[in-house]
């Protein structure tokens, strides 16, 4: 999935690149991109005229710009952990979302330590340990389901045909979900936000809530550290070869279990870390927060290029932006929204069937 | 070629599986009386030791349902127990339980004691489907307490309609539910019809107001409120600058906040319940254009646990409500015996459990009126005498205040009250029964 | 073994087992149980330990048990640890259950077989909590015991008189639930309408095993037949809650047919199918209640026609809904050509909300999230056929019919093409078999299926709502051809009967429904990952 483990599969390209070929032709492809001009050209067409007619103020584009860049970066978070999964085990982890939802409950419940030790409401320092051990909390809890759900779900299944885990893991999503209903019980998980954070930043008519910036930021910096990690680090290297080829890792000495195990950790401690901040974004984390939010990522993934880290980013932002800005760009109700992102995700891989950042990616298991 | 000992040993597993299944729900089944034979069957014979037994079961007789000493009265519930919201759906539950405990606690009909079947409704028309086909096919469910939703309720409808089966709504709320062709379809629930008036009234009367944006969760209830709300605002006078659908479960209002916050309205109406309403009341605060605009609520969102999610940021918020008159005392006694019962609060859980209790009350005060001893000293309880009895229900004391069903099933009592919220508590400032 | 190896293993034995256990606390299970609650936990903590040690490497007998034991031990004092703790707090007065919503005085209580009041008053004695510990580490000794044994047993194979008894108890199991149906019957007592379901889903069940177990040919096509009968004999012994959810099952038989065809042949994941399944409910849905649909009832004013009857009666409306369906299926086919594995399926998944999206938000045509109201059921001679029974007959024609035109596609050419396109597309396609074509075709006829299985369901709802079709649906129609065994058409009806059928008995467990059925759903794959009754095709391989 990674750059430059694809050399091997040139004689796949090749044979991949003449059935293209043979199915469409050179004319084809070319009435398809004319078709993707033609409907991008359409939507700028109708956004103007919108535009012209509503008037909104230039600060209201603005303000959209921010809700969906902090939207992106929610769905970013989830993503990474999506895209990393996918990446190494070409398997749909569909519990991911849910793992994201044990994250929050697990950060409320540090929260109410956190502040029952007082550690919430001293110097702006204190607050900021309190808030970073809340949020380590629940990415250790959030690791460790994640562990637990690799080592009993799927990895009985790892060489069963590709269906079959994805089966097991909706059936992991649902218990999650209702685990958690039935044993906290049914009224939300409400956030009560430390006054450090509480507010935002006004830029003119911007407002910029704290938390939406520090999830941002957090999403970018994660994502390059999860890109060093599998690029740069031996462990990555070890995570790449075990992508390429699980049997032939082995035989070079990569302990295949504990690597796989490590990407679960890894991928399910950002989604902990996710559920924590969207604890604080959001105010309320419930037994059913992780459906959605984690189907939207797992689209954002898909849209980004499945498996490509920088993708799964790119991907988030570009449905964050897409949902926020939609609607009014387009003049038709705010309900339409997820009709907007399923249709940017539909429209892309009709175009781009990789992803925008993919590249043509050759099926290693048929 | 054949792996065939394989296939009866996955058979056997199979099956085992199954009855270890089955074997579960047992022990919360409750114990039935013995079941008269299912009335869609001729039953030519009777069981033979039926002499020898004092609680053998009686003859079935067409539309009535007897009950051999020593039997209950069973009263069955449809309650939205997983789904979407189950938080209101489990408060309900118990808000009926607490109804049950109370009819008997004063001794039941003639020594038979009540209880009640809850089965779960899902707040789906799907579940709503299987749960009434349950009952209809079950000769000794008397009455039905449900659904929760409305698309349940509707799911439940066609169904109890045909087996007569009379059952009250606490929650069910879309106009369609009650109509002059079902004589079985009742609800203690006040209509979205008459909250949405009333508060458009309130906004425009009251506060003043004549610029105003909608929301909905687009949910049957949200939505049906929020559109009588729109047009009755439209024909005060005002101005509906607005009208926005978000999803029950969104967290995330921000992105249709700042596109309602351009055209700068006086107030917001929102048809939903506590989460998402406590939520976009926080949010709010942080659109430019939005920090001094009054929210109103509906009474889905009247609610403990509203107060307790939007914190500081609900203060100076409107939430309507539904609610009788002075029944102050009752609720307390109520709300005592539920604290006592399940260890929690009913306003943290949802805002039905009075409308709930009173429901089941109507029944049982029905039941009262019909319910008969044969010679046997068997309990029979005419069908169509009890649904007549339901819809003539009449100045009948419940918590939501006195309530009297008109001829299409409308029974729910009091009127439509508007709160806001001073110091993190509820305080009436408009509406039925306010006390100046 | 060492010493310490054994106590190693039997903290971990113990951890896992205590695992099970404390979740089953946590859930509120012992509430439930009452005073059986510990028997109960204590023939489950044996099994746990039977399932774990049975794969222990030739251990002797003596030390299996020693082992089970030991783990038992473990479990008991973890167990006695945390729900003693759990009470502990609770009696000192703490709000335990504002946190764990179902650690009440009852469920806590019923772990020391002591009444509640004990718990909030804090009395319980050393022998209280003694109890539970021991009889856990006895349930491991047992465990351990019946490992031993089952190291040591014969195995059976009993060959052909095996068989016909597979073939000859799906009769037994019918005979059994027609004879149920008489009141006088002394089977059941007071669970019998749940048990008699119970029986005929069984029945249904057992019957494709039997179908599996028979010879192809004479043989197999005598038993089918044998079978089709008795099952058609159902619908007038059930009663109507019985007949309700046989309705529902083989509505979803019908739809896991159509997904079979394009999941299970051709390949094609296909996580939106609930889009063809909507659009069959709702076309019915407008042609025979056009006046619930605000737009449908203006237009027909406006042309003059009457607005308070069915545009077209349940049978007239088929042609055009299976056309309708296949279109769809095109239009889904057709920008998906070119998408494989994972791609393909969140794009089909996002079609199905969009569809459902589009239901509930295009007011003005579906009514929105108010639904469409008063569909017609269909009639016959002037005969209804809304009822669950006459529902649950049109079900099984409609079923029996698919599945005869899937078992002919399957065995026909195109059928051919499909299942060599799902084993290598580039193959396939140098084998000369039209990829477009062959793709297109999957889809179509799957979403035909689907909205034919769509248009019965409007009937048998009487009210459709966008909530009716949402991605659980069609979470469902996967999970049950994945569970019955992909490709295989007896595995269908199974699949449904486990995924749709089963969750109605359980409905005594109410709000245990969900969590305990997707246990099952990752159980099922760990342990049968190819379905319970896997195609022929596949078994060869």
């Amino acid at each position: 999935m990674y750059a430059g483990e694809r050399q091997g599969d040139i004689v796949a390209l090749i044979s991949r690149a003449l059935s293209a070929a043979r199915q469409g032709g050179a004319g084809m492809r070319i009435a398809r991109r004319m078709l993707g001009m033609l409907l991008i050209a359409a939507v700028i067409v109708r956004a103007i005229s919108v535009s012209a007619t509503e008037n909104y103020p230039l600060s209201f584009w603005a303000s959209q710009v921010a809700n969906g860049l902090v939207l992106g970066g929610v769905y970013a978070l989830v993503a990474l952990g999506y895209t990393l999964v996918y990446g190494i085990l070409l398997m749909i982890n569909f519990a991911h979302g849910e793992v994201m939802m044990i994250g929050g409950v697990a950060g409320f419940f540090g929260l109410q330590i956190a502040s029952a030790l007082g550690l919430l409401s001293g110097s702006p320092l204190e607050v900021v340990v309190g808030l970073l051990l809340v949020l380590a909390f629940g990415m250790g809890i959030a690791a460790l389901t994640g562990v637990t759900l690799e080592r009993v779900a799927y990895r009985p299944l790892r060489n069963a045909p590709r269906l079959v885990p994805l089966i097991s893991a909706i059936g992991a999503s649902l218990f999650l979900q209702y685990s958690v209903l039935l044993i906290f019980g049914v009224r939300p998980m409400v956030y009560q936000r430390p006054s450090l954070i509480a507010d935002g930043m006004r830029i003119g008519a911007v407002f910029i809530p704290y938390t939406g910036l520090i999830i941002f930021l957090t999403s970018l910096m994660l994502m390059g550290a999860l890109f060093v990690i599998v690029q740069r680090t031996r462990l990555g290297r070890a995570m790449r070869a075990v992508a390429a080829d699980k049997d032939a890792a082995a035989l070079m000495g990569v302990d295949v279990n504990q690597i796989i195990a490590f990407t679960f950790l890894l991928g399910s401690a950002l989604a902990g870390a996710a559920g924590v901040m969207l604890g604080f974004h959001n105010a309320v984390i419930k037994f059913n927060s992780g459906f959605i939010p984690g189907l939207k990522a797992f689209t954002a993934a898909v849209l980004g290029g499945i498996g490509n880290i920088p993708g799964a980013m790119v991907g988030a932002l570009v449905l964050g932006l897409a949902e926020s800005l939609g609607p009014s760009a387009l003049g038709i109700p705010a309900e339409y929204r997820d009709i907007i992102a399923f249709s940017v995700l539909v429209l892309v891989l009709i175009f781009r069937p990789a992803g925008l950042l993919g590249e043509a990616v050759v099926e290693k298991r048929a | 070629m054949r792996p065939l000992p394989h296939l009866p040993t996955r058979l056997v597993a199979f099956s085992a599986a199954c009855v270890l299944l089955a074997a579960c729900a047992v022990p919360t089944a409750a114990p039935q009386p013995p079941a008269p034979a299912e009335p869609t069957q001729p039953a030519p014979q009777q069981p033979t030791a039926a002499p020898a037994q004092p609680a053998a079961a009686p003859t079935p007789e067409p539309g009535k349902v007897v009950i051999p000493p020593g039997g209950k009265i069973r009263i069955g519930g449809s309650f939205a127990l997983t789904g979407p919201i189950p938080d209101p759906g489990k408060d309900i539950r118990q808000g009926a339980e607490i109804a049950i405990d109370d009819a008997n606690a004063a001794g039941g009909v003639n020594g038979f004691l009540f209880e009640l079947v809850a089965e779960d409704g899902a707040c789906s028309g799907d579940q709503g489907t299987v749960v009434g086909n349950k009952f209809a096919a079950d000769p000794t469910i008397v009455a039905v307490t449900g659904g929760t939703c409305s698309g349940e309720t509707f799911g439940l409808k066609p169904i109890l309609q045909r087996a007569r089966i009379p059952f009250v709504s606490p929650s069910a709320t879309n106009p369609a539910i009650t109509s002059a062709d079902c004589d079985v379809c009742n609800r203690v629930a006040l209509s979205d019809a008459l909250q949405g008036e009333v508060d458009a009234e309130f906004v425009y009367k009251e506060l003043g107001l004549r610029k105003v944006a909608v929301m909905h969760d687009s949910s049957d209830y949200g939505k049906g409120v929020a559109e009588i709300f729109r047009d009755a605002f439209i024909k005060l006078g005002g101005e509906v600058t607005a009208f926005e659908g978000a999803k029950v479960g969104d967290t995330d209002f921000r992105a249709i906040l700042t596109r309602i916050a351009t055209a700068e309205p006086e107030l917001l109406f929102f048809g939903g319940y506590s989460t998402e309403a406590a939520l976009i009341t926080q949010q709010m605060k942080e659109i430019a254009g939005l920090q001094n605009t009054k929210f109103l609520g509906t009474d889905g969102a009247y609610t403990q646990q509203y107060l307790d999610t939007a914190g500081s940021a609900a203060e100076g918020a409107f939430m309507s409500y539904v609610a009788g008159d002075t029944q102050a005392d009752k609720l307390a006694a109520f709300r005592e015996k539920y604290i006592a019962k399940f260890g929690i609060e009913p306003e943290k859980l949802g805002p039905f459990h009075a409308q709930s209790y009173d429901s089941v009350l109507l029944i049982v005060e029905a039941i009262k009126k019909v319910a008969q001893l044969d010679a046997a000293g068997n309990l029979v309880i005419d069908r169509e005498a009890l649904i007549k009895a339901i819809r003539e229900t009449k100045d009948l004391a419940g918590i939501t205040g006195t309530l009297t069903c008109n001829p299409i099933g409308e029974c729910g009592a009091g009127g439509v009250q508007v709160f806001t919220v001073e110091n993190g508590q509820f305080k009436q400032v408009y509406g039925f029964g306010l006390k100046r | 073994m060492s010493a310490g190896a054994l106590i190693k293993t039997a903290l971990r034995q113990g951890a896992a087992a205590f695992a099970v256990l404390a979740y089953l606390t946590l859930v509120g299970l012992p509430a439930r149980l009452a005073e059986s609650a510990l028997s109960v936990f204590s023939a489950l903590a044996a099994a746990l330990f039977f399932l774990l040690l049975r794969r222990a490497p030739s251990a002797g007998a003596g030390t299996s048990i020693v082992q089970g034991m030991l783990g038992g031990l473990v479990l008991g004092m973890c167990t006695v640890g945390m729900v003693g703790g759990l009470a502990a707090l609770v009696g000192s007065g703490v709000r335990v259950q504002q946190v764990l919503d179902k650690m009440t005085p009852p469920n806590l209580a019923a772990w020391f077989g002591v009444p509640p009041i004990a718990i909030t008053r804090s009395q319980l004695g050393a022998l209280e909590l003694l109890r539970p510990a021991l009889a856990l580490a006895l349930a491991g000794g047992v465990g351990g015991a019946l490992a031993a044994l089952s190291r040591a047993r014969l195995s059976l194979s009993l060959g052909d008189p095996l068989r016909w008894a597979a073939i000859a108890l799906p009769f037994l199991l019918l005979g059994l639930v027609i004879a149920m149906g008489d009141a006088g019957f002394p089977l059941g007592g007071s669970n019998r309408g749940t048990l008699r379901l119970l029986l005929a889903m069984l029945a249904i069940a057992s019957g494709m095993f039997a179908l599996r177990a028979t010879r192809a040919g004479l043989e197999q096509r005598g038993v089918a037949g044998a079978l089709l009968i008795g099952v058609a004999a159902l619908p007038f012994t059930l009663d109507q809650f019985q007949n309700a959810v046989m309705g529902i099952v083989f509505i979803f038989v019908m739809m896991g047919l159509g997904l079979n065809i394009v999941v299970g042949y051709a390949g094609l994941l296909d996580l939106g199918y609930v889009a063809f399944f909507a659009i069959g409910a709702y076309a019915y849905a407008f042609l025979s209640a056009p006046f619930s649909s605000p737009w449908f009832s203006q237009q027909l004013a406006q042309l003059g026609l009457p607005t308070t009857q069915p545009l077209l009666s349940f049978w007239q409306a088929i042609p055009l809904i299976m056309l309708l369906g296949a279109l769809g299926g095109v239009m889904l086919g057709v920008p998906v050509l070119r998408l494989r594995g994972d791609y393909l399926a969140i794009v089909t998944l996002g079609f199905g909300e969009i569809i459902r999206l589009f239901m509930l938000n295009l007011a003005d045509l579906t009514n929105g999230p108010r639904g469409l109201l008063n569909i017609a059921a269909p009639t016959l001679f002037g005969y209804n056929l809304g009822n669950p029974r006459d529902i649950f007959i049109l079900a099984l024609v409609g079923s029996a019919v698919i599945a005869f035109v899937a078992l002919r596609l399957e065995r026909s050419r195109i059928g051919r093409a499909w299942m060599a396109m799902r084993e290598d597309e580039e193959a396939a396609q140098a084998m000369g078999i039209h990829l477009v074509r062959a793709k297109l075709l999957a889809f179509a006829i799957g979403a035909t299926f689907a909205a034919l299985a769509g248009q019965l369901y409007a009937a048998r709802q009487v009210n459709i709502f966008p909530d009716n079709f949402s991605l659980f649906v069609s979470i469902d129609a996967l999970a049950l051809i994945i569970v019955g065994g992909m490709g295989s058409i007896p595995g269908v009806v199974l699949g449904a009967i486990a995924l749709k059928g089963l969750p109605e008995v359980l409905r005594g467990v109410d709000e245990y429904r969900i969590v305990t059925f997707a246990a099952l759903l990752v159980i099922m794959m760990i342990v049968r990952p190819a379905g319970v009754l896997p195609t022929t095709r596949r078994r060869g391989e």
